[in-house]
C-alpha cells in the first residue's frame, strides 16, 4: 500500500509538492524532511493524503506529473516534485484525475501528518485495508 | 569561479516561455507537430528546430567550431549520368534483392527517387548506396541517372596518406564502404508508427483517414506517448485491430466498439492496449460464434471493473494476474502465448463468475 501526498510549501508561495511513499517509509520519508527544519520553527507535514494500493497510487502519481508537465520546476535532484500551482489547482486536477481514470485512490480525513502523526494513520489505514 | 553546470530542462522550460503552445522536447522527438501550432499555416524555420535541437543535445554534444563550408567547392559533386557509366563494385555493396527491386517498382513513382550515391574512380561512378533505386529507375526507362558522388580525383595524397593508406583507390574503397555502412547500419532510423501515421494522416491516406474518423469520433487522439488524457499511443496494434472485418467485409467495426467501451468508462484515460484490444477480440469472437453482445454488456463489465480494479491499467494488470495465478496453480491445457489472449479469456472468466446475464465465447483458459 503506498501514500500519495501533498506538501505545502513551508515558506507560503504557491508551490506545493507531490510525491508517493511506501506505508513502510512513510514516516522516514517525512524525517528526511523534517531534517531540513529545525522541529520548532515548522514541522513537516503532509498537508493532503490519499491511499491506496500500490499500481493506482504509482499511476496516479505518473498521470499527475505528466499533467503538469511543465509547471514542475526543472532543477534535478530534489526540485522535480515541486508544481508551481496554487493548492486549490492541484486538488482540483488530483479529484478529476482520480474520478476520470476510476483510480483506487482514496483521501484521507486529515489536518496534516508529521512525524508525530503517521504511524497512528498508517495503522488506521492498514485496518481499512484488512 | 565555479560555473553553474548546463541544466538541460531549466533551458527547456526557458525556450519554451517563448512559444504560446507548449510542446514536448526530449531526446528522441522533439513535437514538430505541436511546435506548429506556434506558426502561421503551421510552417516552422528550420532555424527555430535547430536552436531546440541545440537545447536539448546542450552544449557539450555541441560539434567543435568549424569554419564556414561551402559544399559546393569540395569532393562530393552530383551530376546526371547515363547507364554505362554506372558500376558495382561488390566490395562495399550489398547483394542485389531482385525480390526488394520488385518492391519498389511497384510502388514506384518519379517524384520519390533518392539520389543514388557514389564514388568515382577511374570515370567510374560505382553506387555505394542506391543501387536497388538505380536498378529500379532503369526498369522505369529512365535515359539518365542522377548521382551524388565523391570525386577521387579531387583527393589530395595527403587526405590519402592522413588516412594511412598509399593507394587512392583503396582509400576510396575504404570510404564508401565506411559510408555505406553509415547509411545504412550504423546511422538508420526507422519512422517511428506515430510519425508515420501522422504523415499518412496529413497527407490524406484514405485509410488512416478512416481509421482517425474512429479514434476521434471514440473521444481519442493519436500521440507518440500514452502520457496525456485520452492519448492513443499503439498505433501499430491500432491499424491490425481497425483491419479486422466483418462478414461483409467492413473494417473498423470491432476497434470502434472497444474504443468507445473504454471512452465510456473511463473518461480521461488514455487508452489501455491490453483492455481495448481484448475487448475488440471479444467483440469480433462473439459475433462469429453468434452470440449477441448488447449495450447493457459494456456497461455492467465496464462498471465491474471500475468496481473491482479501478483504472485500466490496473485493470490489465489484475486480469494478467489472475491469469498467471491460475497457470501457477492449477496449469492450463493450453497455455495461451499472447497477453491480449490472456486478458481475453479472463475477462470471459470475471464476467461468468460476476455477472453472467448472457453467454459470452467460450475462453480456452477457464477457471
Amino acid at each position: 500500500m503506498k501514500l500519495l501526498y501533498l506538501m505545502r510549501d513551508p515558506f507560503g508561495s504557491d508551490a506545493n509538492k507531490i510525491g508517493i511513499t511506501s506505508f513502510r517509509s512513510a514516516k522516514v520519508r517525512l524525517g528526511t524532511y523534517q531534517n531540513s527544519f529545525p522541529g520548532k520553527s515548522h514541522l513537516a507535514t503532509f498537508n493532503r493524503v490519499w491511499y491506496g494500493e500500490d499500481n493506482p497510487v504509482k499511476e496516479l502519481e505518473k498521470t499527475l506529473k505528466n499533467q503538469f508537465g511543465y509547471a514542475i520546476q526543472f532543477e534535478g535532484r530534489g526540485f522535480t516534485e515541486w508544481v508551481y500551482e496554487k493548492e486549490e489547482t492541484i486538488l482540483k486536477q488530483i479529484n478529476e484525475t482520480i474520478a476520470g481514470y476510476h483510480y483506487h485512490v482514496f483521501p484521507v480525513n486529515t489536518d496534516g501528518e508529521n512525524v508525530y502523526t503517521i504511524e497512528e494513520l498508517i495503522k488506521r489505514l492498514e485496518k481499512v485495508d484488512t | 569561479m565555479k560555473t553553474k553546470p548546463y541544466n538541460r530542462l531549466v533551458e527547456i522550460d526557458k525556450y519554451l516561455s517563448k512559444f504560446t503552445v507548449s510542446f514536448e522536447m526530449k531526446d528522441d522527438a522533439i513535437d514538430t507537430r505541436t511546435m506548429a501550432d506556434n506558426y502561421e499555416n503551421g510552417i516552422i524555420p528550420l532555424a527555430d528546430i535547430a536552436d531546440a535541437i541545440d537545447i536539448v543535445l546542450g552544449p557539450q554534444k555541441h560539434p567543435q567550431e568549424k569554419d564556414p563550408f561551402d559544399p559546393r567547392t569540395g569532393v562530393v559533386k552530383f551530376d546526371y549520368v547515363g547507364w554505362e557509366q554506372l558500376f558495382l563494385w561488390p566490395r562495399f555493396q550489398r547483394d542485389v534483392a531482385p525480390n526488394h527491386l520488385y518492391k519498389i517498382q511497384q510502388d514506384f513513382d518519379p517524384t520519390c527517387v533518392i539520389v543514388p550515391t557514389a564514388i568515382k574512380i577511374d570515370s567510374k561512378y560505382m553506387l555505394w548506396d542506391g543501387h536497388h533505386t538505380a536498378q529500379a529507375m532503369k526498369r522505369q526507362n529512365y535515359t539518365k541517372f542522377p548521382v551524388w558522388y565523391i570525386d577521387t580525383d579531387l583527393i589530395t595524397d595527403d587526405e590519402v596518406s592522413d588516412a594511412g593508406f598509399d593507394d587512392k583507390v583503396e582509400y576510396g574503397v575504404w570510404l564508401a564502404g565506411q559510408n555505406m555502412i553509415r547509411i545504412n547500419s550504423r546511422n538508420k532510423r526507422t519512422l517511428h508508427p506515430y510519425d508515420e501515421y501522422m504523415i499518412l494522416l496529413e497527407t490524406k491516406d484514405t485509410h488512416t483517414v478512416h481509421m482517425n474518423n474512429i479514434l476521434t469520433s471514440a473521444g481519442f487522439y493519436p500521440k507518440r506517448n500514452p502520457n496525456t488524457n485520452n492519448a492513443f499511443s499503439q498505433i501499430k496494434s491500432g491499424q491490425v485491430i481497425f483491419d479486422m472485418a466483418d462478414d461483409y467485409g467492413v473494417k473498423g467495426k470491432y476497434f470502434k466498439r472497444a474504443l468507445k467501451f473504454h471512452k465510456q468508462t473511463w473518461d480521461l484515460a488514455p487508452a489501455e492496449l491490453e483492455v481495448w484490444r481484448p475487448m475488440a477480440l471479444l467483440y469480433k469472437e462473439a459475433e462469429v460464434q453468434g452470440f449477441a453482445l448488447d449495450e447493457e454488456f459494456d456497461k455492467e463489465l465496464g462498471d465491474l471493473f471500475v468496481k473491482k480494479f479501478g483504472d485500466p491499467n490496473t485493470v490489465q494488470q489484475s486480469l494478467k494476474d489472475e491469469y498467471y495465478n491460475e497457470l501457477h496453480t492449477n496449469g492450463f491445457k493450453e497455455p495461451r502465448d499472447h497477453d491480449q489472449w490472456r486478458v481475453y479469456d479472463a475477462i470471459i472468466n470475471l464476467y461468468n463468475k460476476n455477472i453472467k446475464r448472457i453467454q459470452l465465447p467460450t475462453a480456452l483458459c477457464r477457471w
